[in-house]
């Protein structure tokens, strides 16, 4: 016990002194982390930083395709939305639900934007991508790439953005099975794989069902492929069944993303 | 060794770590290059100093991520200081540096696990075993290579 103090203090009060203000100033940030100051200031250190990075980002080969992959992917992905959109509306008219208005839901347009950074502080699954405010992107989009859903926009600067993964503990987003049509929430427990929530033990799902958004959250456009059903177990005594979800998209390989807006929004430029 | 130099080569690390680092990310585990940074400050500078590059480090980091602001600057001014109790004296001893370096390098990933992964649903031992600690091990590899080229704090004259 002697010999732990004397290491500990061996240096003297200093260090002691510097750690406490340290981690005060840590938890102070912690508590007001929200307010839009701190939020403001974040975003412009995050623009910096970008400046840095972008050679960085770039040295992965084909820059001079980047363009032409984002347009690609873009073209790509409205289609994958309309396609997904026109199945979800054969279906409902099988079952003659007519009152879906399926012209206001189609009513969107995609932002391209390249990745600059990922996964900076271990553990904290995010990305930190070139398009910002200028460009139309406000807090709390969705953000997709062309397999499906990526995750939504927590922190907005003129010209960079902070995009939440959804695999993080953080971040659920309201799905539909695609044949069941039972609804639920997507959770992630620190695997390779997703689990929706909510789902009862009564419906009838099967493995390797797609999994859409269903709009119900307010966030994430209904209709966006999340994945498909890898495992379904049913635990005794629930009334909820545990349904492993294999994302769409595949997260360590995220390029170029999609930022959905709303077409009536308008575009602020500060 | 120049202050800027220093700051440049903090930066450079923290950039690698975002950028090209995060590539190479396999189910969760992949090295933190600003641990090694900040250890290799600690064991050149002291302490305090440790305290002071792992809060500033952290913060930029903090800036870059969705996570909570303030968990890298809390993360990595800890780990500064850790090293820097733990190593006896201006880095001679690459021993020490070595165990300071695996002390931090937990410290820091197990702070990380504690903050994202879903400990209330899954428990300790799965994150801390399947990611915090093999990417502890991956960090201390990376930072037992660099104790041993020009670069390393070893040869570093401040």
């Amino acid at each position: 016990m002697a010999g732990i103090s004397s290491i500990l203090l061996g240096k003297g009060l200093k260090p002691w002194i510097f750690l406490s203000v340290a981690v005060s100033l840590s938890l102070l940030l912690m508590a007001v982390g929200g307010n839009q100051t701190t939020e403001s200031a974040r975003s412009r250190t995050a623009e910096i930083l970008a400046i840095l990075a972008n050679p960085f980002g770039s040295l992965s080969g084909y820059l001079h395709l980047r363009g032409e992959n984002e347009r690609l992917r873009a073209a790509n992905s409205q289609l994958m939305l309309k396609a997904s959109r026109a199945d979800e509306a054969f279906k409902e008219n099988e079952r003659l639900r007519r009152l879906l208005d399926f012209e206001e839901q189609s009513d969107l347009r995609l932002i391209a934007a390249g990745v600059i950074a990922r996964d900076p502080l271990p553990g904290v699954r995010s990305l930190l991508i070139n398009v910002g405010r200028i460009l139309g992107v406000e807090k709390h989009m969705a953000v997709i790439n062309d397999r499906g859903l990526v995750g939504k926009v927590v922190r907005v600067g003129p010209r960079t953005s902070v995009v939440q993964l959804l695999m993080d503990r953080n971040l659920g987003a309201a799905v539909r099975l695609e044949n069941s049509r039972a609804d639920g929430i997507t959770t992630w427990e620190g695997s390779t794989f997703l689990l929706i929530e909510g789902i009862p033990v009564s419906a009838n799902v099967k493995l390797g069902e797609q999994v859409l958004t269903s709009g119900l959250d307010g966030i994430f456009p209904e209709g966006i492929p999340v994945g498909e059903v890898l495992r379904i177990d049913r635990l005794p005594q629930s009334l909820f069944l545990r349904i492993e979800l294999k994302p769409a998209v595949d997260f360590a390989g995220l390029e170029e993303i999609l930022i959905v807006r709303q077409k009536n929004t308008p575009i602020v430029i500060p | 060794m120049n202050r800027f130099l220093i700051i440049l080569a903090g930066l450079v690390l923290l950039i690698v770590q975002s950028t090209l680092l995060s590539r190479f990310n396999l189910f969760g585990i992949k090295p933190d290059l600003v641990v090694l940074f900040v250890v290799g400050r600690s064991l050149a500078e002291g302490p305090s100093a440790g305290v002071v590059w792992g809060f500033a480090f952290g913060l930029l980091l903090d800036a870059m991520s969705s996570g909570l602001l303030g968990l890298g600057a809390l993360t990595y001014s800890l780990a500064g200081f850790l090293a820097g109790q733990i190593a006896p004296s201006r880095g001679q001893s690459r021993l020490s540096y070595l165990m300071a370096l695996a002390l931090a390098a937990l410290l820091s990933f197990g702070i990380f696990m504690y903050f994202s992964e879903p400990i209330e649903d899954i428990g300790w031992l799965t994150p801390l075993l399947l990611r915090a600690l093999p990417s502890a091990i991956l960090t201390w590899i990376l930072g037992l290579i660099w104790a041993f080229t020009p670069f390393s704090v070893f040869n570093i004259d401040d």
